[in-house]
């Protein structure tokens, strides 16, 4: 009963220093704003008069002007839309790789915090050696794989997978390789916490009292570790988007006619000398809402984890 | 201190090891043969199988796995598939040394410069001086490099006409101005943010108010005292920026039009060039591993206290 009633003050006292950092933090309001727009732009992206596909030849690599308000690229394409789009791409990035990544990585830190002994040693060894593995390296290479396996004849035990991965224009193998790929610090995160709970009091008297590993984790550790967790998703989402506009960018991310911030930016890198507004718009719209979820990550890691702030 | 260096030198050899699995298998069960990617008709059965026979492709792939290992331990990483005239140690040769010297330089940068602006801000801490620091510190951190180099290109290039646009005329020529600067922004954010916050710590430690009390020069407590001691979390973040400067300079490169190597890898993966694929992870991960090995010795030299732990 006890637990029931203390939830909402401490969940009243966190809204209540998000509310006051904001307002100390001008740069924090800035950046909600900047994200919340986003989020609008990237929901309401089938709303805007011009659609992402439609080609308007006459007006090819059109500077901006009142009926394409970014201008037009070099297939004709309106920027706006195309941004619009791509915001789709990065929030679904966003949200479903890191929510991947983290899973895996929640999962392998319990997992070797809190069996310890060898199964830890063997994880741990394992999650450090893929540290001297450079991550832009890994994440092409498991880029290619999936796109390998996923794009050609696929093996009847992968057909489901790949008929999602051509449904969604080669979203789906950004996501499993960007799941792959950032789960290390979530993992190296969370089996500190877990290493720092196991031996306190209550675990041990629910030890004692019977209940089974899963109960442990389920009731104790995982709502423990919460905090940590949501560090780890503040490192893991902006990492995220950018891997995913870089593999785009090199060609091996979303495919084609599927407008991404990454491939916007390669198209605009091509045509850099005559048409610098089709790289300005695409390059700015990833670096603004970037620096927003870093600034909003700054506050909840304040918010969260007294000892980080400073 | 020599043991330590060779402990350390035998310890990093599983982890190689370990990359090179990873990566031969990663290369290997990607789909697609060397041969039929690239090219516009598809290749003559005949001629596949002897290119097959000749780069011994048909060997079971523990056979491969084996042979290619026992070929790099001796230095050798084997021909490229995709450039049949050169060899990968070749490729590597001509390619790498571009991208490190672009590496070296933006860490140079950044660290000549992160390590001033950090301890600036500290020491103005919650002033004008320090929120602006801060301020450009989380603009580079968020800034990804293609962003970066792409705008630098189009103002500083396009439209002043300071640099040139494309292409590389040397480190020491005006083409490496936006390369560089680029390449370095990441870490120097990162080395203002890590030295601001570890000089703050250490700040408020006994022996700096002791050195205060008896009227060390200020100058000499912020380099000696303060500077020493917060030096060495930064290094750890130096650490690994040093290896993603190194590894993760495709985008700077291709942008900019600088001949290096992160570019030819991903070609490289492209074609599936399994042994420059597999020799590049290599001598990346040799990198790393060594640029952590340096780091930690560097603990070593900082602090007098690991060192006699080590000793």
């Amino acid at each position: 009963m006890s637990a029931i009633e203390a939830s909402p003050s401490v969940r009243s006292t966190i809204i209540w220093r998000a509310t006051s950092l904001i307002r100390q933090r001008p740069a924090l309001a800035l950046s909600i704003l900047c994200l919340a727009l986003v989020a609008l732009v990237a929901l309401g992206a089938p709303l805007l008069p011009y659609g992402p596909f439609k080609q308007d030849i006459l007006h090819r690599n059109g500077v901006p002007s009142a009926f394409h308000w970014l201008g037009t690229d070099e297939l004709g394409r309106d920027v706006g839309a195309r941004l619009a789009m791509g915001a789709r791409v990065s929030l679904i990035v966003a949200i479903s790789s890191s929510l991947i990544a983290v899973a895996i990585g929640v999962m392998i830190g319990m997992l070797s915090g809190y069996l310890g002994g060898f199964a830890d040693t063997l994880i741990m060894r394992f999650v450090d050696s893929m540290y001297a593995f450079p991550e832009t390296l890994f994440a092409i290479l498991i880029a290619s794989l999936v796109k390998g396996q996923l794009s050609g004849q696929a093996p009847a035990l992968l057909e489901p997978l790949a008929e999602a991965y051509r449904w969604s224009g080669g979203l789906l193998g950004v996501l499993l390789t960007l799941g792959f790929t950032c789960w290390l610090t979530t993992a190296r995160l969370v089996r500190s916490q877990v290493l720092a709970l196991k031996n306190s009091e209550y675990i041990l008297a629910s030890q004692l009292a019977g209940a089974s590993g899963w109960f442990i984790v389920k009731k104790h550790l995982l709502p423990n570790a919460q905090p940590v967790i949501l560090v780890a998703i503040t490192f893991v989402v902006p990492n995220a988007i950018l891997l995913e506009a870089g593999l785009s960018f090199i060609g091996i991310g979303v495919d084609p006619p599927t407008p991404s911030w990454g491939t916007m930016i390669a198209a605009g890198v091509q045509s850099l000398q005559s048409y610098p507004h089709l790289l300005i718009a695409p390059a700015l719209a990833i670096g603004a809402t970037l620096l927003a979820l870093n600034v909003v990550g700054d506050a909840l890691r304040d918010l969260y984890d007294p000892a980080l702030r400073r | 201190m020599l043991g330590y260096v060779v402990k350390r030198t035998l310890a990093s050899l599983p982890t190689l090891f370990f990359v090179y699995t990873l990566v031969f298998l990663i290369a290997h069960v990607t789909p697609g043969s060397p041969w039929d990617i690239g090219s516009n008709r598809p290749i003559e059965p005949t001629v596949k199988a002897s290119l097959d026979a000749r780069y011994h492709l048909n060997d079971p792939l523990t056979t491969q796995y084996v042979e290619y290992l026992a070929s790099a331990l001796q230095g050798d990483l084997g021909p490229s598939y995709r450039d049949r005239t050169q060899t990968v140690d070749q490729i590597i040769w001509r390619f790498l040394p571009v991208s490190l010297e672009l590496g070296a330089a933006a860490m140079v940068v950044a660290i000549g410069f992160g390590l001033p602006l950090g301890a600036l801000a500290a020491l103005t801490r919650h002033r004008g001086v320090d929120s602006a620091i801060r301020m450009l510190s989380t603009l580079g951190i968020s800034m990804p490099t293609y962003v970066v180099t792409s705008i630098l290109i189009v103002t500083l290039g396009v439209s002043l006409g300071l640099v040139p646009t494309f292409g590389w005329r040397g480190l020491f020529s005006t083409s490496a101005i936006v390369p560089v600067f680029s390449l370095a922004l990441a870490p120097l954010a990162a080395m203002i943010r890590y030295f601001r916050s570890s000089m703050l710590e250490v700040m408020h430690l006994d022996y700096v108010r002791t050195a205060r009390a008896k009227g060390v020069r200020p100058i000499n407590i912020i380099i000696r005292h303060l500077g020493r001691n917060a030096l060495i979390p930064v290094m750890t973040v130096a650490g690994v920026y040093a290896a993603n400067v190194l590894t993760g300079s495709f985008f700077v490169e291709s942008i900019a039009g600088v001949p290096g190597f992160g570019r030819y890898f991903v070609l490289a993966v492209a074609a599936r060039d399994y042994p420059v694929v597999i020799g590049t992870t290599l001598v990346y991960a040799l990198f790393v591993i060594t640029i952590n090995l340096l780091v930690d010795l560097s603990y070593v030299v900082l602090d007098p206290r690991i060192r006699t732990s080590t000793a």
